[in-house]
Protein backbone atom coordinates (compact mmCIF):
# COMPACT_ATOMS: atom_id res chain seq x y z
CA UNK A 1 0.00 0.00 0.00
CA UNK A 2 2.80 2.33 0.99
CA UNK A 3 4.60 1.59 -2.27
CA UNK A 4 1.43 2.38 -4.21
CA UNK A 5 1.04 5.69 -2.42
CA UNK A 6 4.65 6.59 -3.09
CA UNK A 7 4.28 5.72 -6.74
CA UNK A 8 1.15 7.89 -6.99
CA UNK A 9 2.95 10.75 -5.25
CA UNK A 10 5.95 10.46 -7.56
CA UNK A 11 3.73 10.36 -10.64
CA UNK A 12 1.71 13.36 -9.56
CA UNK A 13 4.92 15.32 -8.83
CA UNK A 14 6.22 14.46 -12.29
CA UNK A 15 2.91 15.50 -13.86
CA UNK A 16 2.98 18.82 -12.00
CA UNK A 17 6.55 19.40 -13.12
CA UNK A 18 5.58 18.63 -16.69
CA UNK A 19 2.65 21.04 -16.48
CA UNK A 20 4.85 23.73 -14.99
CA UNK A 21 7.27 23.18 -17.84
CA UNK A 22 4.47 23.60 -20.39
CA UNK A 23 3.45 26.90 -18.88
CA UNK A 24 7.00 28.23 -18.77
CA UNK A 25 7.98 30.67 -21.51
CA UNK A 26 9.84 29.13 -24.42
CA UNK A 27 13.58 29.11 -24.36
CA UNK A 28 14.82 31.81 -26.72
CA UNK A 29 17.97 29.85 -27.55
CA UNK A 30 15.92 26.79 -28.43
CA UNK A 31 13.68 28.87 -30.71
CA UNK A 32 16.77 30.28 -32.39
CA UNK A 33 18.31 26.83 -32.80
CA UNK A 34 15.10 25.62 -34.40
CA UNK A 35 15.27 28.44 -36.93
CA UNK A 36 18.88 27.63 -37.71
CA UNK A 37 18.05 23.97 -38.19
CA UNK A 38 15.48 24.68 -40.88
CA UNK A 39 17.30 27.57 -42.52
CA UNK A 40 18.44 27.23 -46.11
CA UNK A 41 22.00 28.05 -47.10
CA UNK A 42 22.86 28.88 -50.68
CA UNK A 43 25.85 27.10 -52.23
CA UNK A 44 28.69 29.43 -53.03
CA UNK A 45 29.13 27.88 -56.44
CA UNK A 46 26.82 29.42 -59.05
CA UNK A 47 26.22 26.04 -60.63
CA UNK A 48 25.40 24.26 -57.37
CA UNK A 49 23.15 27.17 -56.35
CA UNK A 50 21.30 26.95 -59.64
CA UNK A 51 20.87 23.19 -59.26
CA UNK A 52 19.40 23.65 -55.79
CA UNK A 53 17.26 26.70 -56.59
CA UNK A 54 14.08 24.74 -57.08
CA UNK A 55 14.49 22.78 -53.81
CA UNK A 56 15.23 26.01 -51.97
CA UNK A 57 12.19 27.88 -53.26
CA UNK A 58 14.30 30.23 -55.36
CA UNK A 59 13.00 29.43 -58.82
CA UNK A 60 9.41 30.77 -58.94
CA UNK A 61 9.56 33.90 -61.04
CA UNK A 62 6.72 36.15 -62.03
CA UNK A 63 6.94 37.96 -65.36
CA UNK A 64 5.91 41.38 -66.52
CA UNK A 65 3.41 41.53 -69.36
CA UNK A 66 3.05 44.92 -71.07
CA UNK A 67 -0.61 45.79 -71.59
CA UNK A 68 -2.49 48.67 -73.20
CA UNK A 69 -5.65 50.08 -71.65
CA UNK A 70 -9.05 49.49 -73.20
CA UNK A 71 -9.85 53.04 -74.34
CA UNK A 72 -13.02 51.85 -76.02
CA UNK A 73 -14.30 50.77 -72.61
CA UNK A 74 -13.30 54.17 -71.20
CA UNK A 75 -15.37 55.96 -73.86
CA UNK A 76 -18.30 53.66 -73.22
CA UNK A 77 -18.10 54.32 -69.47
CA UNK A 78 -17.98 58.09 -70.01
CA UNK A 79 -20.95 57.92 -72.36
CA UNK A 80 -22.93 55.85 -69.88
CA UNK A 81 -22.32 58.32 -67.02
CA UNK A 82 -23.10 61.23 -69.32
CA UNK A 83 -26.42 59.68 -70.27
CA UNK A 84 -27.20 59.05 -66.58
CA UNK A 85 -26.31 62.67 -65.76
CA UNK A 86 -28.58 64.00 -68.48
CA UNK A 87 -31.44 61.95 -67.20
CA UNK A 88 -30.77 63.18 -63.67
CA UNK A 89 -30.37 66.83 -64.84
CA UNK A 90 -33.69 66.65 -66.55
CA UNK A 91 -35.27 65.29 -63.41
CA UNK A 92 -33.61 67.66 -60.91
CA UNK A 93 -32.71 70.70 -62.99
CA UNK A 94 -29.10 70.65 -61.64
CA UNK A 95 -26.10 70.32 -63.94
CA UNK A 96 -24.06 67.41 -62.55
CA UNK A 97 -21.08 68.11 -64.79
CA UNK A 98 -20.29 71.64 -63.70
CA UNK A 99 -16.61 72.29 -62.99
CA UNK A 100 -15.39 72.62 -59.40
CA UNK A 101 -15.55 76.04 -57.81
CA UNK A 102 -13.00 76.74 -55.11
CA UNK A 103 -14.33 78.51 -52.06
CA UNK A 104 -17.87 77.51 -52.86
CA UNK A 105 -17.53 73.79 -52.60
CA UNK A 106 -20.13 71.78 -54.42
CA UNK A 107 -21.50 68.68 -52.77
CA UNK A 108 -19.85 65.34 -53.49
CA UNK A 109 -20.54 64.35 -57.08
CA UNK A 110 -22.81 61.45 -57.89
CA UNK A 111 -21.21 58.15 -58.67
CA UNK A 112 -19.72 57.26 -62.04
CA UNK A 113 -16.77 58.26 -64.22
CA UNK A 114 -16.59 61.77 -65.68
CA UNK A 115 -13.97 63.56 -67.73
CA UNK A 116 -12.28 66.58 -66.22
CA UNK A 117 -9.30 68.14 -67.96
CA UNK A 118 -6.16 68.73 -65.91
CA UNK A 119 -6.29 72.52 -66.31
CA UNK A 120 -9.42 72.56 -64.21
CA UNK A 121 -7.50 71.13 -61.28
CA UNK A 122 -5.70 73.89 -59.40
CA UNK A 123 -2.64 71.92 -58.21
CA UNK A 124 -2.20 69.67 -61.20
CA UNK A 125 0.66 70.30 -63.60
CA UNK A 126 -0.40 69.74 -67.20
CA UNK A 127 3.08 68.48 -68.08
CA UNK A 128 2.66 65.65 -65.61
CA UNK A 129 -0.69 64.54 -66.99
CA UNK A 130 0.14 64.90 -70.69
CA UNK A 131 2.84 62.29 -70.49
CA UNK A 132 0.54 59.59 -69.09
CA UNK A 133 -0.68 57.12 -71.71
CA UNK A 134 -3.09 55.18 -69.52
CA UNK A 135 -6.45 56.32 -68.08
CA UNK A 136 -5.49 58.78 -65.35
CA UNK A 137 -8.19 58.32 -62.75
CA UNK A 138 -8.67 60.09 -59.43
CA UNK A 139 -11.53 60.42 -56.95
CA UNK A 140 -13.96 63.17 -57.91
CA UNK A 141 -14.71 64.25 -54.37
CA UNK A 142 -13.81 67.94 -54.00
CA UNK A 143 -11.78 67.23 -50.84
CA UNK A 144 -9.44 65.19 -52.99
CA UNK A 145 -9.79 66.63 -56.48
CA UNK A 146 -8.92 70.23 -55.66
CA UNK A 147 -5.61 69.28 -54.01
CA UNK A 148 -4.47 66.67 -56.49
CA UNK A 149 -0.82 66.60 -57.43
CA UNK A 150 0.09 64.20 -60.23
CA UNK A 151 3.41 62.40 -60.74
CA UNK A 152 3.20 61.13 -64.28
CA UNK A 153 5.19 58.56 -66.23
CA UNK A 154 4.22 57.08 -69.59
CA UNK A 155 2.82 53.78 -68.34
CA UNK A 156 2.01 54.59 -64.76
CA UNK A 157 1.20 57.46 -62.45
CA UNK A 158 0.58 58.39 -58.85
CA UNK A 159 -1.63 61.27 -57.75
CA UNK A 160 -1.70 62.48 -54.17
CA UNK A 161 -3.95 64.79 -52.23
CA UNK A 162 -3.96 66.03 -48.68
CA UNK A 163 -7.51 65.62 -47.41
CA UNK A 164 -6.88 67.45 -44.13
CA UNK A 165 -4.28 67.47 -41.35
CA UNK A 166 -5.21 63.95 -40.34
CA UNK A 167 -5.47 62.14 -43.65
CA UNK A 168 -4.07 62.06 -47.15
CA UNK A 169 -4.90 60.10 -50.24
CA UNK A 170 -2.90 58.65 -53.09
CA UNK A 171 -3.94 56.75 -56.16
CA UNK A 172 -1.62 54.82 -58.46
CA UNK A 173 -2.46 53.11 -61.70
CA UNK A 174 -0.76 50.83 -64.22
CA UNK A 175 -1.89 48.60 -67.07
CA UNK A 176 1.20 46.41 -67.32
CA UNK A 177 0.62 43.36 -65.26
CA UNK A 178 2.74 40.82 -63.46
CA UNK A 179 1.65 37.23 -63.88
CA UNK A 180 2.65 33.76 -62.75
CA UNK A 181 4.98 32.87 -59.91
CA UNK A 182 4.65 30.16 -57.30
CA UNK A 183 1.96 27.61 -58.21
CA UNK A 184 0.24 27.90 -54.81
CA UNK A 185 0.07 31.67 -55.23
CA UNK A 186 -1.44 31.37 -58.69
CA UNK A 187 -4.17 29.04 -57.33
CA UNK A 188 -4.83 31.31 -54.35
CA UNK A 189 -5.09 34.41 -56.54
CA UNK A 190 -7.44 32.67 -58.95
CA UNK A 191 -9.73 31.76 -56.07
CA UNK A 192 -9.55 35.32 -54.75
CA UNK A 193 -10.47 36.71 -58.17
CA UNK A 194 -13.68 34.71 -58.24
CA UNK A 195 -15.51 36.43 -55.46
CA UNK A 196 -14.55 40.06 -54.82
CA UNK A 197 -17.37 42.62 -54.64
CA UNK A 198 -17.89 45.25 -57.32
CA UNK A 199 -17.90 49.00 -57.08
CA UNK A 200 -21.47 49.77 -57.99
CA UNK A 201 -21.00 52.76 -60.26
CA UNK A 202 -17.72 51.77 -61.90
CA UNK A 203 -18.74 48.14 -62.15
CA UNK A 204 -15.22 47.18 -61.17
CA UNK A 205 -13.95 44.39 -58.95
CA UNK A 206 -12.25 45.64 -55.81
CA UNK A 207 -10.50 44.57 -52.63
CA UNK A 208 -9.91 46.48 -49.42
CA UNK A 209 -6.83 45.87 -47.35
CA UNK A 210 -5.41 47.60 -44.29
CA UNK A 211 -1.82 48.41 -43.50
CA UNK A 212 0.43 50.30 -41.14
CA UNK A 213 -0.49 53.60 -42.72
CA UNK A 214 -4.19 53.23 -43.32
CA UNK A 215 -6.28 51.50 -45.91
CA UNK A 216 -5.97 50.46 -49.56
CA UNK A 217 -8.72 49.90 -52.07
CA UNK A 218 -7.53 48.11 -55.19
CA UNK A 219 -9.75 47.88 -58.23
CA UNK A 220 -9.47 46.71 -61.76
CA UNK A 221 -10.90 48.70 -64.66
CA UNK A 222 -10.23 49.19 -68.38
CA UNK A 223 -7.71 46.35 -68.25
CA UNK A 224 -5.61 48.23 -65.70
CA UNK A 225 -5.06 48.05 -61.95
CA UNK A 226 -5.49 50.97 -59.57
CA UNK A 227 -4.87 51.31 -55.86
CA UNK A 228 -6.27 54.10 -53.72
CA UNK A 229 -4.54 54.53 -50.36
CA UNK A 230 -5.73 56.66 -47.50
CA UNK A 231 -3.07 57.31 -44.89
CA UNK A 232 -4.40 58.35 -41.51
CA UNK A 233 -2.49 59.94 -38.66
CA UNK A 234 -4.48 57.77 -36.29
CA UNK A 235 -4.78 54.58 -38.29
CA UNK A 236 -6.56 52.60 -35.61
CA UNK A 237 -9.25 55.16 -34.79
CA UNK A 238 -9.90 57.38 -37.82
CA UNK A 239 -13.07 56.04 -39.43
CA UNK A 240 -11.76 56.93 -42.87
CA UNK A 241 -9.17 54.23 -42.33
CA UNK A 242 -11.02 51.81 -40.08
CA UNK A 243 -14.28 51.64 -42.03
CA UNK A 244 -14.76 50.68 -45.68
CA UNK A 245 -17.44 53.22 -46.42
CA UNK A 246 -15.33 56.35 -46.94
CA UNK A 247 -12.79 54.85 -49.31
CA UNK A 248 -15.36 52.87 -51.30
CA UNK A 249 -17.47 55.98 -51.73
CA UNK A 250 -14.42 57.84 -53.07
CA UNK A 251 -13.75 55.02 -55.51
CA UNK A 252 -17.31 55.01 -56.76
CA UNK A 253 -17.07 58.53 -58.14
CA UNK A 254 -14.03 59.15 -60.33
CA UNK A 255 -12.68 61.67 -62.79
CA UNK A 256 -10.59 60.99 -65.87
CA UNK A 257 -7.87 63.66 -65.88
CA UNK A 258 -6.49 62.93 -69.35
CA UNK A 259 -9.73 62.75 -71.36
CA UNK A 260 -7.93 63.75 -74.58
CA UNK A 261 -6.50 60.22 -74.66
CA UNK A 262 -10.06 58.94 -74.82
CA UNK A 263 -11.05 61.44 -77.48
CA UNK A 264 -11.75 64.64 -75.56
CA UNK A 265 -13.48 65.90 -72.44
CA UNK B 1 33.40 32.15 -59.46
CA UNK B 2 33.94 29.61 -56.69
CA UNK B 3 33.45 26.05 -57.84
CA UNK B 4 32.08 23.62 -55.34
CA UNK B 5 33.78 20.44 -56.50
CA UNK B 6 31.86 18.21 -54.12
CA UNK B 7 28.50 19.23 -55.58
CA UNK B 8 29.78 19.05 -59.13
CA UNK B 9 31.33 15.64 -58.60
CA UNK B 10 28.19 14.25 -56.97
CA UNK B 11 26.10 15.60 -59.84
CA UNK B 12 28.46 14.15 -62.42
CA UNK B 13 28.45 10.70 -60.76
CA UNK B 14 24.66 10.70 -60.58
CA UNK B 15 24.44 11.72 -64.24
CA UNK B 16 26.94 9.10 -65.43
CA UNK B 17 25.33 6.32 -63.42
CA UNK B 18 21.94 7.21 -64.91
CA UNK B 19 23.42 7.13 -68.44
CA UNK B 20 25.23 3.82 -68.00
CA UNK B 21 22.33 1.92 -66.48
CA UNK B 22 21.74 -1.09 -68.75
CA UNK B 23 18.41 -2.60 -69.60
CA UNK B 24 17.98 -5.75 -67.50
CA UNK B 25 18.75 -8.88 -69.57
CA UNK B 26 15.70 -10.95 -70.34
CA UNK B 27 15.59 -13.90 -68.05
CA UNK B 28 14.71 -17.43 -69.08
CA UNK B 29 11.76 -18.67 -67.06
CA UNK B 30 13.02 -20.91 -64.36
CA UNK B 31 16.44 -19.25 -64.10
CA UNK B 32 17.19 -18.09 -60.60
CA UNK B 33 17.30 -14.28 -60.39
CA UNK B 34 20.80 -12.91 -60.63
CA UNK B 35 22.05 -11.68 -57.30
CA UNK B 36 23.13 -8.06 -57.29
CA UNK B 37 26.05 -6.88 -55.29
CA UNK B 38 24.85 -4.01 -53.12
CA UNK B 39 26.75 -0.94 -54.28
CA UNK B 40 28.67 0.75 -51.55
CA UNK B 41 27.91 4.44 -51.56
CA UNK B 42 30.55 6.85 -50.46
CA UNK B 43 28.90 9.33 -48.09
CA UNK B 44 29.28 12.91 -49.23
CA UNK B 45 31.59 14.87 -46.97
CA UNK B 46 29.87 17.35 -44.67
CA UNK B 47 29.86 20.73 -46.38
CA UNK B 48 31.86 23.47 -44.78
CA UNK B 49 31.07 27.14 -44.32
CA UNK B 50 33.19 28.01 -47.35
CA UNK B 51 30.83 25.99 -49.51
CA UNK B 52 28.04 28.46 -48.85
CA UNK B 53 27.45 32.05 -49.69
CA UNK B 54 28.84 34.38 -47.03
CA UNK B 55 28.61 38.07 -46.35
CA UNK B 56 31.65 40.31 -46.22
CA UNK B 57 32.15 39.50 -42.54
CA UNK B 58 32.36 35.78 -43.24
CA UNK B 59 28.93 34.90 -41.87
CA UNK B 60 27.07 32.24 -43.83
CA UNK B 61 23.88 33.70 -45.26
CA UNK B 62 20.80 31.60 -44.60
CA UNK B 63 17.05 32.09 -44.63
CA UNK B 64 14.05 30.31 -43.19
CA UNK B 65 11.63 29.31 -45.97
CA UNK B 66 9.03 31.85 -47.08
CA UNK B 67 5.91 31.95 -44.94
CA UNK B 68 7.52 30.09 -42.02
CA UNK B 69 7.06 32.56 -39.20
CA UNK B 70 8.15 32.56 -35.56
CA UNK B 71 5.96 30.60 -33.14
CA UNK B 72 2.91 32.56 -31.93
CA UNK B 73 3.30 35.15 -34.68
CA UNK B 74 0.68 34.01 -37.15
CA UNK B 75 0.21 31.47 -39.92
CA UNK B 76 2.24 33.40 -42.48
CA UNK B 77 1.79 33.42 -46.23
CA UNK B 78 3.86 31.00 -48.21
CA UNK B 79 4.79 32.87 -51.37
CA UNK B 80 8.09 31.92 -52.99
CA UNK B 81 7.53 34.18 -55.99
CA UNK B 82 10.42 36.35 -57.08
CA UNK B 83 8.42 39.27 -58.45
CA UNK B 84 11.33 41.46 -59.51
CA UNK B 85 14.43 39.39 -60.27
CA UNK B 86 16.61 42.35 -61.14
CA UNK B 87 16.24 44.68 -58.19
CA UNK B 88 19.15 45.68 -56.08
CA UNK B 89 18.92 45.06 -52.34
CA UNK B 90 17.37 48.05 -50.51
CA UNK B 91 20.20 48.46 -48.01
CA UNK B 92 23.82 49.17 -48.85
CA UNK B 93 25.34 46.97 -46.15
CA UNK B 94 24.58 43.60 -44.60
CA UNK B 95 20.98 43.24 -43.51
CA UNK B 96 18.85 40.97 -41.37
CA UNK B 97 15.21 40.26 -42.08
CA UNK B 98 13.39 39.23 -38.95
CA UNK B 99 10.57 40.15 -36.65
CA UNK B 100 10.52 43.49 -34.86
CA UNK B 101 7.58 42.45 -32.68
CA UNK B 102 8.13 38.80 -31.73
CA UNK B 103 11.87 38.88 -31.09
CA UNK B 104 14.15 40.66 -28.63
CA UNK B 105 13.17 44.30 -28.35
CA UNK B 106 9.67 43.67 -29.66
CA UNK B 107 6.44 44.07 -27.73
CA UNK B 108 5.63 40.35 -28.08
CA UNK B 109 9.17 38.99 -27.81
CA UNK B 110 8.24 37.35 -24.50
CA UNK B 111 6.03 34.88 -26.37
CA UNK B 112 9.23 33.34 -27.68
CA UNK B 113 11.25 33.88 -24.52
CA UNK B 114 13.04 36.76 -26.24
CA UNK B 115 12.93 39.44 -23.59
CA UNK B 116 16.13 41.35 -24.15
CA UNK B 117 16.65 44.59 -26.06
CA UNK B 118 16.59 45.19 -29.80
CA UNK B 119 20.41 45.07 -29.99
CA UNK B 120 20.55 41.41 -28.96
CA UNK B 121 23.14 39.72 -31.21
CA UNK B 122 20.67 37.15 -32.54
CA UNK B 123 18.61 39.98 -34.07
CA UNK B 124 21.68 40.93 -36.07
CA UNK B 125 22.53 37.55 -37.48
CA UNK B 126 21.22 35.00 -39.96
CA UNK B 127 18.99 33.20 -40.65
CA UNK B 128 16.55 35.64 -42.15
CA UNK B 129 12.93 35.07 -41.41
CA UNK B 130 9.81 36.13 -43.27
CA UNK B 131 7.52 38.69 -41.60
CA UNK B 132 4.96 39.14 -44.37
CA UNK B 133 1.55 38.36 -42.81
CA UNK B 134 3.01 38.35 -39.32
CA UNK B 135 0.06 38.76 -36.93
CA UNK B 136 -1.46 42.21 -36.74
CA UNK B 137 -4.95 43.35 -35.96
CA UNK B 138 -5.37 44.72 -39.50
CA UNK B 139 -7.26 42.97 -42.27
CA UNK B 140 -4.89 42.29 -45.12
CA UNK B 141 -6.19 40.47 -48.15
CA UNK B 142 -3.24 38.11 -48.40
CA UNK B 143 -3.29 37.35 -44.67
CA UNK B 144 -6.52 35.57 -43.72
CA UNK B 145 -6.34 36.42 -40.00
CA UNK B 146 -4.88 39.89 -40.45
CA UNK B 147 -1.26 40.69 -40.84
CA UNK B 148 1.83 42.66 -41.65
CA UNK B 149 1.88 43.79 -45.27
CA UNK B 150 5.61 44.12 -45.77
CA UNK B 151 8.87 42.77 -44.42
CA UNK B 152 11.10 44.27 -41.76
CA UNK B 153 14.81 44.65 -42.35
CA UNK B 154 17.39 45.40 -39.70
CA UNK B 155 20.52 47.21 -40.84
CA UNK B 156 24.05 45.86 -40.58
CA UNK B 157 24.44 46.98 -36.99
CA UNK B 158 22.19 48.04 -34.13
CA UNK B 159 22.14 51.80 -34.57
CA UNK B 160 21.40 52.82 -30.94
CA UNK B 161 24.50 50.87 -29.92
CA UNK B 162 26.88 51.64 -32.79
CA UNK B 163 25.64 55.03 -33.93
CA UNK B 164 26.43 53.85 -37.46
CA UNK B 165 24.70 55.24 -40.52
CA UNK B 166 23.10 52.64 -42.75
CA UNK B 167 21.70 53.81 -46.07
CA UNK B 168 18.59 52.62 -47.81
CA UNK B 169 18.90 52.76 -51.60
CA UNK B 170 16.61 52.74 -54.61
CA UNK B 171 15.99 49.12 -55.58
CA UNK B 172 15.34 50.14 -59.18
CA UNK B 173 15.36 53.18 -61.40
CA UNK B 174 12.19 55.10 -60.67
CA UNK B 175 10.59 58.20 -59.28
CA UNK B 176 10.02 59.38 -55.72
CA UNK B 177 6.31 60.13 -55.50
CA UNK B 178 4.05 61.67 -52.89
CA UNK B 179 6.83 62.69 -50.54
CA UNK B 180 5.36 66.11 -49.88
CA UNK B 181 3.47 65.89 -46.62
CA UNK B 182 4.33 62.26 -46.02
CA UNK B 183 5.11 61.69 -42.37
CA UNK B 184 7.12 58.51 -42.48
CA UNK B 185 7.01 56.85 -45.87
CA UNK B 186 9.00 57.22 -49.04
CA UNK B 187 7.41 55.82 -52.20
CA UNK B 188 9.36 54.80 -55.25
CA UNK B 189 7.50 54.08 -58.49
CA UNK B 190 9.17 52.42 -61.45
CA UNK B 191 8.34 53.23 -65.06
CA UNK B 192 6.51 49.91 -65.44
CA UNK B 193 4.35 50.53 -62.43
CA UNK B 194 5.87 48.69 -59.48
CA UNK B 195 5.49 50.68 -56.31
CA UNK B 196 7.82 50.34 -53.32
CA UNK B 197 7.35 51.84 -49.88
CA UNK B 198 10.18 52.54 -47.48
CA UNK B 199 9.20 53.31 -43.92
CA UNK B 200 10.97 54.50 -40.74
CA UNK B 201 13.79 56.30 -42.56
CA UNK B 202 15.20 59.44 -40.98
CA UNK B 203 12.63 61.67 -42.66
CA UNK B 204 14.32 65.01 -41.98
CA UNK B 205 17.58 63.83 -43.58
CA UNK B 206 16.40 62.19 -46.80
CA UNK B 207 18.79 62.14 -49.73
CA UNK B 208 16.00 62.53 -52.31
CA UNK B 209 13.36 65.10 -53.11
CA UNK B 210 9.71 64.92 -54.01
CA UNK B 211 9.20 63.94 -57.65
CA UNK B 212 12.90 63.20 -58.19
CA UNK B 213 13.89 60.50 -60.66
CA UNK B 214 16.40 58.19 -59.05
CA UNK B 215 18.64 55.44 -60.32
CA UNK B 216 19.06 51.93 -59.00
CA UNK B 217 21.37 51.95 -55.98
CA UNK B 218 21.03 55.68 -55.34
CA UNK B 219 20.84 56.58 -51.68
CA UNK B 220 17.36 57.46 -50.46
CA UNK B 221 17.68 57.85 -46.71
CA UNK B 222 19.11 56.56 -43.46
CA UNK B 223 17.60 53.61 -41.64
CA UNK B 224 16.01 54.90 -38.47
CA UNK B 225 12.94 54.47 -36.28
CA UNK B 226 10.78 57.41 -37.40
CA UNK B 227 7.14 56.74 -36.61
CA UNK B 228 4.62 59.32 -35.45
CA UNK B 229 1.04 59.49 -34.35
CA UNK B 230 -1.45 62.06 -35.65
CA UNK B 231 -0.33 64.57 -33.02
CA UNK B 232 3.21 64.33 -34.38
CA UNK B 233 4.46 62.54 -31.28
CA UNK B 234 6.94 59.71 -31.80
CA UNK B 235 5.59 56.17 -31.57
CA UNK B 236 8.22 53.76 -30.30
CA UNK B 237 9.56 51.25 -32.78
CA UNK B 238 12.85 49.51 -33.37
CA UNK B 239 15.48 50.77 -35.81
CA UNK B 240 14.64 49.04 -39.07
CA UNK B 241 13.38 49.49 -42.60
CA UNK B 242 9.81 48.39 -43.24
CA UNK B 243 9.73 47.55 -46.93
CA UNK B 244 6.66 46.98 -49.12
CA UNK B 245 6.12 46.10 -52.74
CA UNK B 246 2.96 46.64 -54.79
CA UNK B 247 2.41 44.74 -58.01
CA UNK B 248 -0.44 44.84 -60.51
CA UNK B 249 -0.71 41.09 -60.22
CA UNK B 250 -2.86 38.64 -62.15
CA UNK B 251 -2.55 34.88 -61.86
CA UNK B 252 -2.82 34.56 -65.65
CA UNK B 253 -3.40 36.58 -68.82
CA UNK B 254 -7.20 36.33 -68.61
CA UNK B 255 -7.89 37.26 -64.99
CA UNK B 256 -8.32 40.91 -64.00
CA UNK B 257 -5.26 42.19 -62.17
CA UNK B 258 -5.28 43.49 -58.62
CA UNK B 259 -2.76 46.18 -57.78
CA UNK B 260 -1.83 45.38 -54.19
CA UNK B 261 0.90 44.46 -51.77
CA UNK B 262 2.75 41.23 -52.44
CA UNK B 263 5.33 39.43 -50.36
CA UNK B 264 8.79 40.82 -51.16
CA UNK B 265 10.56 38.09 -49.15
CA UNK B 266 11.92 35.88 -51.94
CA UNK B 267 12.55 38.88 -54.18
CA UNK B 268 14.82 40.14 -51.40
CA UNK B 269 16.48 36.75 -50.91
CA UNK B 270 17.25 36.79 -54.63
CA UNK B 271 18.55 40.36 -54.50
CA UNK B 272 20.72 39.60 -51.46
CA UNK B 273 22.18 36.52 -53.12
CA UNK B 274 23.19 38.69 -56.07
CA UNK B 275 24.61 41.31 -53.76
CA UNK B 276 26.78 38.75 -51.94
CA UNK B 277 27.96 37.20 -55.20
CA UNK B 278 28.87 40.60 -56.58
CA UNK B 279 30.95 41.27 -53.48
CA UNK B 280 32.88 37.99 -53.78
Amino acid sequence: MRTLLLTCLTLSTMASAALAQTAAPPDADAVQRELEAKAIRIPASDLAAALKASDDGRSDRARLVPRKPDWEAVRAELARTSADDETRDNETGIDQRRPPVRGNRPPPPPSGLRALAAERLPRTDRGETDIVLIPLLAPAHPDVRDNLKVYGQENTYTAVSKIDNEASLSISGVCNRVIGGAPNLVSLRKRMAEGPPRLTALRARYNISRNEFGVDLSFSKFGCGYVITIECGDTDNDERCTEDQYISRLADSMILINPERAGGE
Amino acid sequence: MKLDLRYMLAGLIAFLSACTQEEPASETPGDPPAEEEPAEEEPLPEPEDDDFLQDNEGRVFSYVPAGDLLPSSGPGHSDTTIYRPDITFPLEDAAFLNSQVYRHGGSNGGLNGMTEGQCHPSNYDYPWQDTFCESRSREQIMCPTGGHEGVDIRAGSCIPETGAVHWAVAVEDGRIVGLEGSKYTVKLQTSDGTLYRYMHLKMDQLAVGDGEFVTKGQRIGKVSNDFFNSAGDPVPTTFHLHFEMYQNYAPDEETDPIFDQVSPYMTLVNAYEKKLRAAE
